[in-house]
């Protein structure tokens, strides 16, 4: 109970002196000074600003404004005041801290050179473009210019002059009238600003549509799923379809030319060896080629033919390019021989050579009658044979090689030539635009759902005139003629047969036979498609063959007899024996001069060479001392500095020609070295001093203009800075 | 008040018209502005055409053709994407306008070239061959038939050489006789006899000057005949040849010697041997006034001052080549060798032949025309031919035979004018449309009075060309000195060599009781050894890496089985 009573103190016990002591005793513990509020005793207009220590307001504040309106609380005439201080107290916020001095500066500082920015940019363009104007004139005074253009106004009537015949006459020729400056400015400007605005707003429209349909294709083109796309692309074909049978209903007609357009591109598709190994036959096989042997010969068959179809021309031409070697060798070794030069075959020759031109040119211009004047000039070409120089004997050669080509397939060719008049009637009366045909069709897919559906329209639609031909057929009359018709509403031309086989499939009661025979034939036309193939690869040589010119041959490097006179005064010596001289000279003349001239070239290219450096000293690293034998020396490779290969000589490929490569040292130390400022790269920097600009190089006026100095000043008058009158943009803030 | 007595001007009312010299410096600036109110003016008058017509008639400017256009096209230009910031952007696209405007006014300008060179034509059954001199002189004007004449000298084989602008004519006579005239006037301006053999003429810069290669030396006579200079540096001169740009007179001795000597300055500009024996053959080429030279193994050379060794060498013929000589634009060469070989070379390729020809002699002369036509001769025989460059000629265009053998001839400038020198005188004959009938007279004029000469003559020195500009391709100062591959490798290889410099190392003055004498020479030792180690290091990243990239092997680690394995 002692502890208790400890603790127990009656009031009166506590002395307050001392209790105020303790208290002071007891804050002294925290060792904050608190500063006493310093008390105003007297009213003064003068308030310290060092005595708001402690907030005034808030809850610390020692007078708090709710305790103060607390009084108010029922007072009715004082309601307004004390919605007003309701109001005020909803929206009051202390003040934020002001900031310290460093940092508001640096904020003012800031607005104030963000304003100032504003204004300096205005100048910007201003600048921009007298510092890129090349001649400027100061002072500028545009004052002036329009004074100069009033009185020239004033002088416009008495400009007016009438016109003299002559003058007339000049006009009526308009080809040769020179326009100096715009002559229509009014009409520049033929929209007003509100249609400008338009048309811009529209253009806007335009572009952002076109943007959002660009991206959204981009987006689309990024999906990778196939399942997306394949539905994408029903759609599209289904689309297409639906385009078709109206087309049908509305126009027959386009319908055809548009089915055609799809097969076209279907054939091109085809033809594009991108669907070589992806049809169903191959697949089967390529299923059951694991198993059977036969499908295995089957399909490397096929793979065969299809390499055969892809490489005959390839290898034609090379052998074409051999033949062209082989030429070659043999004029070199005619140029240098002494005995073929003595048989002068220039004129025959010259003879020859006219006489292809002229058939050259024939045959380009008709391609008939290609086949007679080859064998004609083939005639004539074995007799010259010999004789002839490189480029002819190349010509020869060639034409050699489609005389034989066109041996090889004298059948073909008279076939292709029926066949082709066949064709060449229906394709003028269908007019296939091939350039129209889009690419991006899947053709395969959209031809196949409606190939069938079509074509049974459109059969059903030319029975009435099939009927006709078929009559005809059960006659086994094939006229084509009278098919003629009838053709045009089916076959396809050329590339559409192999797909006719496949039409096999889906028999129709009423075209059979003709069907039937049609499928042989085409057939037939396959099994030929190969040698067809062939003969389009030939073709193409023979195309190469014919835009061969013979006036782009280089020229035969025979000297030529020039029909000089002989001179009558030779004081030197015996006409004989300087011929005699002469021809030992000849013989020997070559080998002594050129040898001796590679020997030198050779000698200055090895001088030029860079040689690796060996940086090894003899001994080092190495031990020494009796009874040990130095060692060969070991080539440490890290001593060894390999230096790149030089460049090719400019002479590399010029056999008789040594140009001295180091001559230009003393040239280059006028040269310039490095790039100057606004130049990136040496081709520009060179282009950009490239054209003279002397008196002497360029007429007088493009020589004022190119040395018109940059400022020109007028003596004796004020150049005024320039004010902001000037600028054309709005003005700032 | 002393303000009252200041007097105030009214800056505001200046006289609008000024005087003196500033009315001067008005009207200056009214010319440059003259062409913006002239083109107001004419724009104004076509407004006002505009009005009587249609209009929706679309004007068409006159349209130069393409191939005169390209003609003097300087070809392509900068490509302004490459280049920093847009307002260099900007000024270079209009100096490219202003090319371009130069290009297109000079091609106009062509207009102004109304001259144009007629030449023989033959009728059916004739060939022009078989005009003589007699036909053509008696078929011409007779200013014309003034221009060929006949001297008759006695003082052995001469030598012949015009002036640029091919007014005046200078002839040397190998026993002596020195003359230089006025050929067209047929005044003579000297005739001297030098006593000495004299073995090639040549005139300087000005018909007042002219070089005669004499026995031992190179003698400088002015148009009086009076002695200036003997250049006994120039000794056994053989042949001469002056390059006007350069003011250089260019010498090849008998003893193979290649000098060049600066006439405006006389200063030998460079002498050396060029080890090729005795020189004989000798021309310029007018393009890049390089010395040719033909040697007896058939080859031509082509020689500058800046270099010992010749800029290039061609083997043109397989034997030896008994004249050359090159064209005045500098694009063919012909060669002519003693086994009766002609051959025209394109010579700013250094390719060729364009043309092989073989005639019936050889060659002993040659001389291009500025049309191009080539003048041939051999023995007692001079052929012109017309088109031999471009294409196989097979006749010639005009042949004169002599009675005495050719010593020389030269094409004289802007007349139709051939002149043979020969063993006993010197003949003009006229070969229509051999020379440039349109005069520049800015470059070179043969109408030129006195006070034009000297003008021209300050003008010439003031573009003199450097000599050590002399090489193959003239445009290469034009170029920027890309260093090739070559030149770095020898900047590396001297680097390899090069010892590390010493430093020189002062030390600072030390405080008192801061380190002896010891410390100080230590520190000394460290500074040169980090200089020494610095320096090597910067040459070793300079030098070519050897290999530097290649890819440290792994030891194997036994974990390494389940790395997946390198397809190769």
């Amino acid at each position: 109970m002692s502890d208790a009573s400890d603790f127990n103190y009656s009031d009166d016990e506590i002395d307050d002196k001392s209790h105020t002591k303790i208290v002071e005793n007891v804050l002294n513990i925290n060792k904050t000074r608190h500063l006493k509020r310093p008390v105003r005793t007297e009213p003064t207009s003068h308030v310290s600003e060092f005595n708001l220590v402690k907030p005034i307001a808030g809850k610390l504040a020692n007078i708090q404004l709710e305790k103060l309106t607390r009084v108010l609380k029922n007072k009715k005439n004082c309601v307004n005041l004390k919605e007003k201080f309701e109001s005020a107290k909803k929206k009051a916020r202390t003040l934020p801290k002001p900031l310290e001095k460093p940092q508001s500066e640096k904020i003012s500082r800031s607005v104030a050179y963000e304003r100032n920015r504003f204004l300096f940019d205005r100048w910007e363009a201003f600048v921009t473009s007298n510092r890129a104007e090349a001649h400027r004139v100061f002072p500028v005074n545009n004052v002036e210019k329009l004074k100069v253009q009033a009185k020239e106004v004033e002088k416009l009537p008495q400009m007016w002059t009438f016109k003299s015949d002559l003058e007339k006459k000049l006009d009526k020729l308009e080809t040769e009238e020179y326009i100096i400056g715009n002559v229509n400015e009014e009409n520049t400007y033929p929209l007003t600003l509100k249609e400008l605005k338009e048309k811009r707003k529209e253009a806007a429209k335009m572009r952002a549509h076109q943007s959002f349909k660009e991206a959204k294709a981009r987006r689309q083109n990024k999906i990778k799923s196939k399942k997306f796309h394949r539905i994408l692309r029903k759609e599209k074909i289904k689309q297409k379809l639906k385009e078709f049978e109206e087309l049908q209903k509305t126009d027959p007609e386009q319908a055809l030319v548009k089915l055609e357009e799809i097969e076209k591109a279907r054939a091109l598709e085809r033809f594009s060896l991108r669907h070589k190994s992806t049809g169903q036959w191959a697949m089967n096989k390529q299923i059951r080629a694991k198993y059977d042997k036969e499908s295995r010969k089957v399909l490397s068959q096929q793979l065969q033919l299809s390499r055969e179809l892809t490489q005959k021309s390839k290898q034609i031409e090379s052998d074409s390019d051999f033949e062209e070697a082989q030429g070659e060798t043999l004029s070199l070794t005619n140029h240098d021989n002494p005995w073929i030069g003595g048989l002068q075959p220039n004129k025959e020759v010259c003879d020859f050579v006219s006489g292809y031109r002229k058939f050259w040119s024939e045959q380009k211009a008709k391609s008939e009658e290609q086949n007679d004047l080859i064998s004609n000039t083939v005639d004539e070409d074995f007799k010259f044979q010999l004789d002839v120089d490189q480029p002819i004997n190349d010509i020869v050669e060639q034409q050699q090689v489609v005389s034989n080509q066109q041996q090889e397939f004298p059948d073909i060719s008279k076939k292709k030539s029926k066949k082709c008049v066949d064709y060449n009637i229906i394709t003028k009366e269908k007019q296939v635009n091939v350039n129209n045909m889009s690419g991006d069709w899947d053709v395969d897919e959209f031809f196949e759902n409606i190939e069938t559906k079509i074509k049974k329209k459109v059969h059903n639609k030319s029975k009435n005139d099939s009927k006709k031909v078929v009559k005809l057929k059960s006659k086994k009359n094939l006229k084509e003629k009278n098919l003629k018709p009838k053709k045009i509403s089916l076959d396809m031309p050329i590339q559409s047969k192999k797909h006719v086989i496949d039409e096999e499939l889906n028999e129709t009661s009423g075209v059979n036979k003709k069907e039937n025979n049609s499928n042989i034939e085409n057939l037939k036309n396959i099994l030929n498609g190969v040698k067809d193939a062939n003969n389009k690869t030939n073709g193409k040589i023979k195309n190469t063959i014919g835009d061969i010119d013979p006036t782009e041959f280089m020229k035969p490097k025979t000297p030529i007899e020039l029909d000089s006179a002989l001179p009558d005064l030779v004081l030197e010596e015996d006409p004989e024996q300087d011929t005699q001289k002469n021809i030992i000279m000849e013989a020997f003349e070559d080998d002594d001069v050129v040898q001796d001239f590679t020997k030198e070239k050779k000698h200055e290219i090895d001088k030029d060479m860079s040689q690796t450096i060996d940086l090894n000293l003899p001994g080092w690293g190495s031990w020494a001392g009796t009874g040990i034998h130095p060692r060969k020396q070991k080539r440490r490779r890290r001593f060894i500095v390999k230096m790149p290969e030089v460049l090719p000589r400019r002479d590399d490929n010029k056999g008789t020609l040594i140009i001295n490569e180091k001559a230009t040292a003393k040239v280059k130390l006028h040269q310039v070295t490095e790039i100057p400022f606004p130049f990136k790269s040496v081709i520009d920097y060179e282009a950009s001093i490239r054209a003279p600009i002397g008196k002497t190089f360029v007429p007088e006026l493009a020589f004022r203009k190119f040395t018109r100095p940059a400022v020109q000043t007028r003596m004796g008058t004020i150049i005024e800075p320039v004010t902001t009158s000037q600028l054309m943009g709005k003005p700032g803030n | 008040m002393k303000a009252s007595t200041v007097i105030e001007f009214d800056v505001t009312n200046i006289k609008t018209k000024p005087w003196g010299r500033r009315q001067e410096d008005q009207r200056k600036q009214k010319f440059r502005k003259g062409k913006v109110q002239k083109k107001k003016i004419i724009k104004n008058k076509k407004q006002i055409y505009n009005t009587n017509k249609p209009k929706d008639v679309t004007k068409k400017r006159y349209e130069m053709p393409k191939e005169t256009l390209d003609k003097y096209s300087r070809g392509e230009g900068v490509n302004i994407s490459k280049v920093h910031t847009k307002i260099h952007r900007k000024k270079i696209e209009k100096k490219e306008d202003n090319i371009k405007f130069a290009a297109e006014l000079s091609a106009k300008t062509e207009v102004l070239l109304t001259e144009d060179s007629g030449y023989l034509e033959a009728d059916v059954g004739e060939t022009t061959t078989q005009f003589t001199q007699k036909t053509i002189k008696d078929s011409v004007d007779i200013t014309s038939a003034a221009k060929q004449f006949e001297l008759k000298l006695e003082f052995g084989p001469y030598r012949s050489r015009y002036t640029r602008n091919g007014r005046h004519l200078v002839i040397g006579g190998k026993k002596g006789h020195v003359a230089a005239f006025d050929w067209i006037t047929k005044r003579l301006h000297c005739e001297i006899n030098v006593m000495e053999s004299v073995h090639d003429v040549s005139f300087l810069h000005v018909e007042t000057m002219f070089a005669v290669a004499q026995k031992d030396w190179v003698y400088i006579y002015d148009n009086q005949g009076i002695e200036l200079h003997c250049v006994k540096k120039l000794n056994k001169v053989s042949r001469m040849e002056f390059l006007p740009y350069h003011f250089l007179l260019s010498t090849c001795s008998e003893e193979g010697y290649l000098s060049w000597l600066d006439v405006s300055i006389g200063q030998l500009i460079s002498q050396y041997n060029t080890n090729l024996g005795r020189l004989s053959v000798l021309t310029q080429n007018p393009w890049n006034a390089c010395l040719c030279l033909g040697h007896a193994k058939g080859v031509v050379s082509m020689w500058s001052p800046n270099t010992r060794e010749p800029l290039a060498k061609m083997l043109c013929h397989k034997a030896p080549i008994m004249a050359v000589d090159v064209d005045s634009t500098g694009m063919y060469m012909s060669t002519s060798a003693s086994n009766r070989e002609l051959k025209i070379w394109d010579v700013r390729k250094l390719e060729g032949p364009v043309q092989e020809y073989k005639l019936i002699n050889s060659a002993t002369n040659l001389a291009f025309s500025q049309s191009k036509m080539l003048a041939v001769g051999f023995g007692n025989i001079v052929e012109v031919y017309k088109d031999c460059c471009t294409s196989a000629e097979k006749r010639p265009y005009l042949r004169h035979r002599f009675n005495n053998p050719i010593s020389n001839f030269n094409f004289c400038p802007f007349e139709d004018v051939l002149g043979v020198s020969t063993a006993k005188g010197f003949t003009s004959l006229l070969v229509p449309g051999s020379g440039e009938p349109n005069i520049d007279t800015l470059e070179v004029n043969p109408f030129q009075s006195k006070s034009q000469r000297r003008e021209a003559e300050v003008k010439a020195l003031l573009d003199k060309v450097q000599p050590d500009l002399i090489t193959l391709d003239p445009t290469i100062i034009a170029e920027v000195d890309v260093p090739s591959l070559r030149d770095k490798v020898e900047a590396k290889k001297k680097l390899l060599y090069l010892k590390p410099p010493k430093m020189s190392y002062a030390p600072r003055n030390k405080a008192k009781g801061k380190g002896g004498s010891v410390q100080l020479a230590k520190n000394k030792k460290i500074i040169q050894e980090q200089a020494k180690k610095e320096f090597i290091q910067a040459t070793k990243n300079i030098l070519p890496e050897v290999q530097k990239n290649k890819v440290k092997s792994k030891p194997y680690n036994v974990l390494d089985r389940f790395l997946p394995k390198n397809k190769k």
